[in-house]
């Protein structure tokens, strides 16, 4: 008895370093952002290995705070709240049009359902190399280029092909029987659909939420080639913006990064427990 | 035009006008924002469309002329070989999913432990990479893989190692046989799995959950070992699940423009460039759109070829549809 | 049936919102017959930051007091998406009236009908108060399609803490450097781009094109003795030699490097680092093998005019540019953000750091603005860097350099036909 347990914790105390490996591995640029956003000196390169560089002190972080973007007199709190609009814009309209086109997929078996469940996946596999000019013309045309709500609508195309795939798949995974259950009770299909299927199919919904808001934070290339008015600037294009021609002020790059990446981290562990059950990929098919 | 001869369609679109209607918002979002530019992108594919067209787009036809060029390597890049690009590509995509996909499946394996001790912080730990921005970690991992000052190399000569490594800049092989991968490559490498592995970790943990407990306890009192154990129910049963998952990940992997052109940029002379790394410098700053748009047809058709091969073999997808 | 009737309201709410919610005014409004009187918007983009995007918004102040009715919008863009966003904004009929960039863009950009030429705006009397090299590099097929701001070009900055004298020659810079190496304080940390080491190519005989604009570049031994040259630096292990910018300027500005080669961008920060007493600049030394001046690449940075600006708005936006450049503003840059004035008029002799820059430009080539000069970039850099990782001989890189250039030059031609 005390043998198997020896052997058990041997094996878990194995497993622990394992595991510690990789997370050192997962942490240690982490650590190498902090330590260069502590250092006063700003320069291109620590040339030490310190989690606490000498002299380490919060200004960095103050000055990204207080100025931002250096074109413009921008508030970082404007920054904000334009990141959030457009990653909170696209997230929500990548789980309003996704849910009720993967339910569309799941669910009934009309003609065309093949070929439009692939057309979507072909979006992932053609490389936009050359398409920017064409969505930029389209999107003047629609007089939403230069604004939040034009980057919304093109973020929201970009998550809406795998946001259908995994919706898809989750809601295949919700038994017919409760929303037949739910037609002879007298719902009709659509509160079937907002009363059974839906609230069934948080964890997917969660992890839609999750890119959707991702992309739309994170995302900068389209956005300065898109817009023109500082104030419906993002974090994301700003950060890029510190990337200088010639010398990156490292210090402030590192303090804005880690300040960029923070909300999407906390979002990250909120959201965390749906992610296993709803990445349908892994396939719990029931 | 509608075949009016078949009644059945007809009336089966009828009877599903509500999936339609479902799947509208969805689609007028993809055909405005993707399609347009898809379709645009096919038209350049065939034409010499270039700086000059952006603003009087009346390129000339020329056919197939652009595909020719790719394949017999008269595009106007430095050591462009299609071939060999290619084959880099291939060797890229192939050996960064296989790390994601057991780093990935050893990690879940390890956490799935019955009576782990703190399971849900590793969880929370190891999953950091995937939530950090993509850009910001490659802008990182290049500052970190420099030479002198990098962090790597430090923490190398920290540990003991050699450590004099010049990652970006130095185009020899540091494996003699594997001459077509360079320092950069593996810098890259290094980048990518460490972006990567999360994500397969959490599809793994979830095909893993899915696995029910009764199994194991059967083979155990038939007297599996844990070899036999992982080999005749782990890997067979979460097989099918990861299938898809891989599919994606080769996807991604082998268009992973980001990691590429912010970590090495495709040097050292051009020997870590990728297909799409490739189709981005035709443009900026060459301005030939329409090769790049043909390169850009290429990579979709390699692609797809793969997709569907796979598909033929495991029927990844099917399952899914 | 309900449901889907508020849905799909919903939706289509939020469809027609998101069309409309943004729109964005659009560039044109019509000719103006007294745009004196009428109030006027000007936009420019331009990438820069520091001091010079400071001494920017000074001069768009005072220029603000002059003309009251004219309201100047100024936007910083990364410099890597600038040109970009030009060329996309521009060539769907918009963009902002004015583009600040270096000289190197206005070939493509005139072919592509993006920029304006200035001639009508612009007399020989005015242009004779500008920089002679500086003008003839705008100039493209007989047209003036840009005012140059400021020149640039790279010369030899020294810490005056570690070089009590100027080297002469190559040879001396060499010797100097093996001398000054100390621990992890080097004589000389050199980047090895084109960009950087094309005044030693020059300096050796190295010619770029013929009159067809065809490269020349193995024509002769210039490159393959340059290149013999840049070998023989990086082998010297008191010498830095690397194709990373990064790391030769911080350490530079970490005292760990007694000389560099770098522009006038840089000295700003050098200064700040090490303080205005410690840093020197002066022409890089004459290049032993050929006893000829090393010859820079000299660049300028300029405004261009927008070709879809309607009349009153390029009338506006070229007075906003003639007082971007003339003596009181350039004067202004020249001070706080060390820019090297187009405008002869400026009074640089209290500058020493400048006058290096000045001296240096003399022997310097202007920087070519034909589209096909793009095409030297990349494959120039890879003869460089094969030879320096020891891949090839200089003879073979530099004929393979000329061969991947004529390659991309005749590709350019084939597709513009």
């Amino acid at each position: 008895m005390s043998k198997r347990k020896l052997i058990v914790r041997l094996k878990h105390l194995y497993l622990h370093a394992y595991v510690w490996f990789w997370i050192f591995v997962a942490i240690f640029p982490v650590l190498w952002i902090i330590s260069m956003s502590l250092d006063p000196r700003n320069i291109s390169k620590p040339t030490t290995l310190t989690l606490i560089p000498p002299g380490a002190s919060l200004a960095a972080y103050l000055r990204v705070l207080k100025h931002p973007y250096q074109g413009a007199n921008v508030s970082f709190v404007r920054l904000l709240w334009n990141s959030l609009l457009v990653a909170g814009g696209t997230a929500l309209l990548s789980v309003l049009f996704g849910a009720t086109a993967a339910y569309a997929f799941s669910r009934f078996k009309f003609p065309g359902r093949k070929a439009g469940m692939l057309s979507f996946l072909v979006v992932f596999m053609l490389p936009a190399s050359a398409t920017l000019a064409p969505l930029f013309v389209i999107l003047t045309f629609l007089h939403i280029r230069d604004s939040l709500w034009g980057l919304v609508f093109a973020y929201t195309s970009s998550s809406l092909p795998f946001a259908i795939w995994n919706l898809k798949g989750y809601f295949d995974t919700v038994p017919k029987e409760l929303e037949e259950a739910a037609l002879v009770d007298g719902c009709d299909r659509n509160s079937a659909f907002f009363r059974v299927i839906l609230p069934l199919s948080v964890p997917a919904i969660a992890v839609t939420v999750l890119f959707g808001f991702m992309n739309g934070w994170t995302e900068w290339m389209l956005a300065w080639t898109f817009l023109t008015k500082p104030k419906s600037f993002t974090l994301a294009m700003t950060l890029y913006n510190m990337v200088g021609q010639w010398n990156t002020p490292w210090s402030n790059f590192a303090a804005f990064s880690i300040l960029v990446s923070l909300p999407i981290i906390i979002i990250w562990f909120l959201l965390q427990k749906y992610i296993v059950s709803g990445l349908t990929l892994g396939g719990v098919k029931g | 035009m509608v075949d009016y001869s078949d009644i059945g369609l007809w009336e089966k679109i009828r009877r599903n006008k509500l999936a339609y209607k479902y799947i509208l918002p969805a689609a007028l979002v993809m055909a405005i924002v993707t399609a347009y530019p898809i379709v645009y992108e096919v038209w350049m594919a065939f034409t010499n469309f270039s700086i000059v067209n952006l603003k009087n787009p009346h390129p000339a036809f020329v056919g197939l002329r652009n595909f020719i060029m790719i394949l017999k390597n008269q595009v106007p890049l430095e050591n462009f070989n299609f071939w060999r690009t290619l084959g880099f590509n291939v060797i890229w995509t192939v050996v960064n999913v296989f790390f994601h996909v057991t780093i990935g499946i050893s990690l879940a394996m390890a956490l799935n432990t019955p009576k782990f001790a703190l399971k849900k912080l590793y969880r929370a730990l190891l999953i950091i990479p995937w939530a950090v921005p993509s850009y910001i970690s490659a802008l990182i991992w290049r500052n970190m893989f420099d030479t002198q000052f990098g962090a790597v190399n430090l923490l190398l000569a920290k540990l003991g190692l050699p450590h004099n490594i010049a990652w970006l800049t130095n185009p020899n092989a540091p494996i003699k046989f594997l001459s077509i991968l360079p320092y950069a490559f593996y810098a890259d490498l290094i980048t990518n799995v460490w972006l990567g592995f999360p994500f397969m970790m959490v599809v793994a943990t979830g095909a893993l959950q899915s696995i029910p407990k009764e199994l194991y306890e059967a083979a155990r009192i038939d007297g599996a070992s844990e070899a036999g154990q992982f080999f005749h129910i782990t890997l067979p049963l979460i097989r099918f699940a990861m299938m898809p998952a891989i599919m994606l990940g080769v996807i991604w992997t082998f268009n992973q423009f980001n990691i590429i052109y912010l970590v090495s940029g495709g040097g050292p002379l051009g020997e870590t460039e990728i297909l799409v790394t490739q189709a981005y410098k035709l443009v900026n700053p060459g301005g030939l759109f329409g090769i790049a748009s043909a390169f850009g047809l290429v990579v979709f058709l390699i692609l797809l070829g793969i997709t569907l091969f796979t598909n033929r073999i495991t029927k990844a997808t099917e399952s899914a549809l | 049936m309900k449901r889907i009737k508020i849905l799909s309201v919903l939706l289509a709410v939020m469809l027609v919102a998101l069309v409309f919610a943004g729109c964005a005014p659009k560039q044109a409004s019509k000719p103006q017959q007294e745009p004196k009187e009428k109030p006027i918007t000007i936009t420019i983009w331009h990438a820069w930051s520091g001091a010079e995007l400071d001494t920017l918004n000074d001069a768009i102040s005072k220029y603000k007091k002059l003309h009251p009715n004219v309201t100047i919008n100024q936007l910083q863009v990364p410099f890597d998406q600038l040109k970009n966003k030009f060329q996309t904004a521009a060539a769907s009929g918009g963009g902002p009236d004015i583009l600040v960039g270096p000289a190197d863009w206005i070939g493509d950009f005139t072919k592509a009908n993006l920029i304006a030429p200035m001639d009508s705006y612009v007399d020989s009397d005015f242009l004779s108060h500008y920089v002679k090299g500086a003008i003839n590099q705008v100039t493209y097929d007989g047209k003036l399609m840009a005012m140059p701001e400021s020149t640039e070009c790279v010369a030899l900055i020294y810490n005056k803490s570690l070089v009590k004298s100027v080297p002469k020659t190559t040879d001396d810079m060499i010797k100097l450097a093996d001398s000054l190496h100390k621990g992890d304080t080097y004589g000389l940390v050199y980047n090895t781009g084109f960009y950087f080491t094309a005044g030693y190519f020059f300096a050796a005989g190295m010619k770029l094109f013929d009159a067809n604009h065809n490269a020349i570049v193995a024509q002769g031994n210039g490159g393959v003795i340059a290149l013999e040259f840049l070998k023989k630096l990086a082998s010297d292990k008191n010498i830095i030699a690397a194709n990373d910018y990064g790391k030769a300027d911080s350490m530079f500005k970490e005292g760990k490097a007694a000389m560099i080669i770098n522009g006038p961008w840089a000295v700003g920060d050098y200064v700040k680092a090490l303080g205005a007493d410690k840093v020197g600049v002066a022409p890089m030394p004459i290049f032993s093998p050929t006893g000829k001046p090393f010859a820079p690449f000299v660049n300028t940075k300029d405004f261009m005019l927008n070709a879809n600006s309607d009349d009153a708005h390029k009338k506006a936006a070229m007075d906003f540019i003639k007082f971007m450049t003339s003596k009181e503003i350039e004067q202004e840059f020249f001070e706080k953000a060390k820019h090297i004035p187009s405008n002869l008029d400026v009074n640089t002799s209290s500058d020493p750091i400048v006058d290096g820059f000045i001296k240096q430009m003399k022997t310097g080539v202007p920087m070519p603005i034909i589209p096909e000069m793009g095409a030297v970039w990349n494959p120039m850099q890879n003869a460089i860097d094969s030879v320096l990782a020891g891949k090839a001989t200089p003879q073979d890189a530099i004929k393979a350099a000329q061969e991947a250039i004529n390659k991309k030059i005749s590709a350019m031609r084939n597709n513009a036909k």
